[in-house]
């Protein structure tokens, strides 16, 4: 292999290298969503966020507005504090309601923000009045196990 | 000899595994996620749309992608000090060199797993 032709073979690797960079950053990664675009942080106080993870999606309508920035824990009132970063193009008025939903019925959970219909928008730094915990499915059936204990009885004959 | 054999000979094998490790490396997972997509869509037939929506919801950019460069840079680095270190120092005789190759190969992979430990733990001491 003489001189040109071993550059040649070089050069060839390093595009196919920065092809594959290239393809893992757009098509896998998904860098050209908004992620890049201007948004506004807003906080949502829960009971109890359940399986909610950072980076989890929020949607409106099912349609993804931002993502969860971080997620802490109130030593004062021991509620779970989300900051959501949405996206600028959105704007969601004062009365929205936050709810922790579930995609599936095994899925990622994800939170949906459901409009209100107050004129006023939420900024960069408000909270989220209004809020709905995530389901616990063992609440669920222990729920459901207390109320049919408490209904046999009288059933019995 | 007049020539340098650090400049002329260990340098560009060094910085050329500095330089490739991190291509191979991206070169990998983006054959591993074609690959997947060989099978997943053209053999299993999983929907086209689907896959790619799942992909993208459990790939991050920064935690997977940034984090798998990175770790291949250093990688890269640690591997090649060690490959022109044994060269280096191998003994000039057909057995000089058998022994060295062994040592790298066995240093080296060492030394990978040894890092790897080290930095999955730096970069995923903060999540979850």
């Amino acid at each position: 292999m003489n001189r040109s032709q071993f550059d040649l073979a070089v050069g060839a690797f390093v595009a196919l290298g920065i092809l594959a960079l290239l393809f893992l950053a757009m098509k896998v990664g998904n860098l050209t969503g908004f992620d890049t675009g201007t948004a506004y942080v807003i906080e949502a106080r829960f009971d109890n966020i359940g399986g909610l993870k950072v980076r989890a999606p929020v949607k409106s309508a099912g349609v993804v507005v931002g993502r969860v920035e971080s997620i802490s824990l109130d030593g004062e009132t021991y509620e779970a504090v989300a900051r959501l970063r949405i996206s600028s193009a959105f704007r969601f008025s004062k009365d929205t309601i936050a709810i922790i939903l579930t995609s599936g019925l095994l899925g990622e959970q994800y939170i949906g923000l459901e409009p209100g219909g107050v004129p006023e928008y939420l900024v960069q730094g408000d909270r989220v009045m209004k809020t709905q915990s995530a389901m616990v499915l063992e609440k669920l059936i222990s729920q459901f196990l207390f109320n049919k204990a408490a209904e046999t009885p009288g059933q019995t004959k | 000899m007049a020539v340098d054999p650090i400049a002329r000979v260990i340098a560009p094998r060094f910085m050329a595994a500095v330089f490739s490790v991190p291509l191979l490396a991206a070169l990998f997972s983006a054959a591993g996620v074609g690959g997947a997509w060989i099978i997943g869509v053209k053999l299993i037939g999983i929907d086209d749309g689907a896959f790619w929506s799942q992909m993208q919801a459990s790939v991050d950019v920064r935690i997977d992608i940034v984090n798998g460069i990175l770790k291949s840079v250093v990688f890269g680095v640690a591997v090649g000090l060690i490959s022109v270190f044994e060269g280096y120092f191998a003994v000039p005789t057909a057995e000089g060199v058998s022994t060295a190759t062994t040592r790298t190969v066995v240093t080296s992979s060492l030394t990978v797993l040894l890092l790897d430990l080290v930095l999955t733990v730096m970069m995923f001491r903060g999540l979850n």
